[in-house]
């Protein structure tokens, strides 16, 4: 015999509803039989992720099957006319250097100036031709011989170390003249490297069979609605969107992990095994020297960075590109058109959308900027992505209080990614921006089964061959994963500090 | 009147992570941007007179019409410093003239407020102020007229920023530090005393060496550095020892005088071989104690366990922990 259960006594004088509540025969009613989501519905956190879905996906997968988890690819860099003064061997007189034909010796970084080219200084006005091939000094410089194109001196600030001249067209005589060298310039390699994660979900017992009184809807991918009364299918929603929201995340912030000599440092202490990271998008624009820091949010930094972004690139691709951000840079953004169409004078035409009519002979008041066109044509749109404001570092940040008007830092990141069409792949067109992963693991499921009952929302069948002796079961998921930008000097991320 | 010459080049670092490194052929990064952040642009804007007065001169406005407002901020705030990979040359020239009359009545306030001689020359003055701690470089304006006014509000942007350290040594102190300010003459200086400190250290090396117990003292210096792990120590050869020892000279020779020249470096070497045998050990408070009764506490710090080892009150202690070592070390 067992008691299941203890009889319960109460010593009110009187029998009334609080009898009734203390022998739990009544509950408090329920005020709403639906969820309050304290914190929003679970949202578009997944900007990367959602981009390689669908036919027309912004991103290409690609799958990947070599020796170990990095890749290569090629690239051609700008051509490079330029090379950086090391010191001026020559000794300057009244501030100049090669008055009336005086040879001018220079150490230069490098050995970019053929014999016979001219070269332009950093004024952009003095020329000069190169006398004489780059001897090595035997401290990695090149000593040249320069004379003044002109025969006039040349002012010597142009000779400051680690300024930059530029190669001019070759000079020679009417007759008599000897032939010269060209500079080489090849194809480089860029490496990157993806990773693998692993995700478990464990039950045990009963669990997956155990009915609720309250009753989810959980939208399947078709965006139909099912309502389940069971608890594992809400686990399972939960647990997926973790994980999407984690692999997401790992996409932007990932740091390659491979030491100088190509090493992986991270090792599973239990297998002694290596742990492979690749670049993020965040990592791989900063390697690109396209992440800017900024204050306050102005219309000029934006021209700043488009231009130093774009500028002296040829073959510039104009047209839509997409400032992916929070909430706090799209209101940056606003501001900074406002503040600008004010200084402007455009009181009235801004006034006149901003104050509209509202109903009953009240007014509204508020209209946004989201969009900004250059000079070039180039048109800037904002889309708020909610990673910045909801991901898990915006939720440190505003734990930690590190927070600009009650958003926190990561809010006012824009990032702009370019997605453009990549001709001429070895593999056709294929996105800028691709989502690599090891062939066949790209998603790999797999159940361990003990004793307890599967959810059918596992997908797989009971059976009765077990892997586990105990009343246990679980869900076990490996992916690989890396994202990689074929030319991130095209794409470029602001962050407020 | 006089000229102070100054240049200050900021520098990005090279390789910040080693996929920029592998990638630095291929991405070729020329040009690195160094932007503000709110600290910077707040201080900026706070100060009383320096933008009113330096901005002027750069963007060629007078400071008088109603968009001066509007124009600071959006100049401050739109900094973006591009530096190249051969560092960007900041030209802080200024000049200093007492008897500049935008300038004379602060100089004079200053001599009054810091009770400096009347009689000073203007090149004292000039370092005098450049010297005070209360004087913050965004104030410097205010008796300096620097020659370049853009590269002087660059500099200050530089100065303050997080991204920046503030000397080429301090470069890797932090992943977020991402520019480094190279100034040659402080180089310069600092090579020539590191390499007085490099020939000491190597002359001092040498002397050791010739001494009669001289590998000993090598041996001891090796241990407590950690210049070679204490397992192999006793068996490598004293010119293998002597060469980690010319090496670690030559590459940290301040550690190396301050260790050589340490009076008590037998008690700590043995101290030190001591812990490394587990005669005495390191507990969770740091504290070295007798591994055999952790309750007894030898010393808080080494200076403590060396006192405690210099006491003749735990001489018979002393002489039980050297029997074991001896024990152990056969």
């Amino acid at each position: 015999m067992r008691e299941i259960g203890s009889v319960q006594y109460d010593s009110s004088t009187y029998n009334d509803e609080n009898t009734l509540l203390n022998f739990k025969l009544m509950n408090a009613p329920t005020l709403n039989q639906a969820f309050t989501h304290l914190w929003g519905h679970d949202s578009d956190k997944f900007p990367l992720l959602t981009m390689t879905e669908g036919q027309m996906g912004q991103i290409n997968k690609r799958p990947l099957n070599g020796a170990d988890t990095q890749y290569k690819w090629k690239i051609i860099g700008r051509e490079k006319l330029t090379s950086p003064i090391k010191r001026l061997v020559t000794t300057a007189v009244n501030g100049l250097v090669g008055s009336n034909g005086g040879a001018i010796i220079v150490e230069m970084q490098d050995n970019w100036f053929p014999y016979q080219y001219g070269a332009v200084a950093p004024d952009g006005r003095s020329l000069v031709r190169v006398q004489t091939e780059g001897v090595p000094t035997g401290r990695g410089t090149y000593q040249y011989t320069f004379v003044s194109q002109t025969g006039v001196g040349i002012d010597v600030a142009n000779f400051a170390a680690g300024k930059f001249w530029a190669l001019q067209a070759p000079t020679i005589a009417a007759s008599k003249s000897d032939g010269t060298r060209d500079n080489k310039s090849s194809f480089n390699e860029a490496t990157n490297q993806f990773g693998f994660h692993r995700f478990s979900q464990n039950i045990a017992g009963n669990i997956s069979n155990k009915v609720l009184d309250i009753e989810f809807d959980i939208k399947d991918e078709n965006g139909t609605i099912h309502k389940y009364n069971k608890w594992i299918p809400y686990q399972m929603k939960k647990w997926e969107l973790q994980r999407k929201q984690l692999l997401e995340e790992d996409l932007w912030r990932s740091r390659y992990n491979r030491d100088i000599n190509g090493n992986v440092t991270l090792k599973d202490p239990q297998s002694n095994e290596p742990i492979p990271r690749g670049a993020g998008v965040f990592e791989q624009l900063e390697a690109a020297g396209n992440d800017f820091s900024y204050s306050n949010f102005t219309r000029s930094l934006l021209d700043m960075i488009h231009d130093h972004v774009n500028s002296n690139r040829i073959g510039d691709s104009k047209g839509e590109k997409v400032l992916y951000c929070g909430k706090g840079f799209a209101r940056e953004f606003s501001k900074s058109l406002e503040r600008d169409s004010k200084f402007n004078n455009y009181f009235q035409s801004l006034g006149d959308k901003v104050i509209g009519n509202g109903t009953d002979g009240y007014l509204s008041y508020g209209a946004y900027f989201n969009r900004y066109k250059l000079l070039d044509g180039t048109i800037f749109t904002v889309k708020v992505v909610n990673m910045f404001d909801e991901g898990s570092v915006a939720e440190l940040q505003k734990k930690n209080g590190d927070t600009i008007d009650g958003l926190p830092y990561d809010s006012y990141t824009a990032v702009c990614l370019d997605h453009s069409l990549v001709a001429n792949d070895d593999f056709g067109d294929s996105r800028n921006i691709q989502m690599v992963y090891e062939q066949g693991r790209e998603f790999k499921m797999g159940i361990y089964k003990g004793m307890a009952e599967l959810p059918a929302e596992w997908g797989a069948s009971q059976g009765n061959i077990l892997s586990d002796t105990k009343d246990v079961a679980s869900y076990e998921v490996i992916t690989s994963q890396g994202i990689n930008i074929l030319n991130a000097t095209t794409s470029f991320i602001m962050r407020r500090a | 009147m006089i000229t102070l010459k100054k240049t200050i080049t900021i520098k990005y670092k090279l390789a910040g992570s080693i996929f920029e490194s592998i990638n630095k052929l291929a991405y070729n990064t020329q040009v690195r941007s160094l932007g503000t952040t709110k600290t910077i642009v707040n201080k900026l804007l706070s100060n009383p007179t320096l933008l009113d007065e330096v901005l002027p001169i750069i963007i060629g406005n007078n400071n008088k019409n109603s968009e001066w407002e509007h124009e600071k901020l959006d100049w401050v705030s739109s900094i973006q410093i591009p530096i190249s990979s051969s560092g960007l040359i900041l030209d802080l020239n200024s000049i200093f003239d007492v008897g500049n009359p935008d300038r004379k009545e602060r100089i004079a306030k200053y001599i009054k407020d810091y009770k400096v001689d009347k009689d000073i020359t203007e090149e004292n003055l000039a370092q005098h102020i450049l010297k005070n701690k209360e004087i913050d470089p965004t104030d410097y304006h205010m008796y300096f007229r620097y020659t370049n006014a853009r590269d002087f509000l660059y500099w200050l942007v530089a100065i303050n920023s997080a991204q920046v350290a503030n000397k080429p040594e301090d470069a890797d102190k932090s992943p977020n530090i991402r520019f480094f300010l190279y100034d040659e003459k402080i180089a310069r200086t600092r090579l020539l005393a590191n390499a007085d400190a490099q020939s000491k250290a190597v002359n001092k090396l040498i002397a050791l060496r010739a001494k009669d117990n001289g590998e000993d003292i090598l041996k001891n210096i090796a241990i407590l550095q950690n210049i070679i792990p204490f397992e192999d120590v006793m068996d490598m050869s004293k010119e293998d020892i002597y060469l980690e020892l010319f090496s670690y000279a030559n590459n940290h020779s301040s550690d190396f005088l301050e260790i050589a020249e340490n009076k008590e470096l037998e008690l700590q070497a043995t101290i030190k071989k001591y812990i490394e045998l587990n005669v005495l050990s390191v507990n969770i408070d740091n504290a070295i104690v007798d591994s055999s009764n952790t309750e007894i506490i030898v010393g808080k710090t080494m200076d403590g366990a060396i006192l405690y080892f210099k006491n003749p009150i735990n001489k018979g202690e002393v002489t039980k922990f050297e029997s074991k070592y001896k024990s152990l070390k056969k």
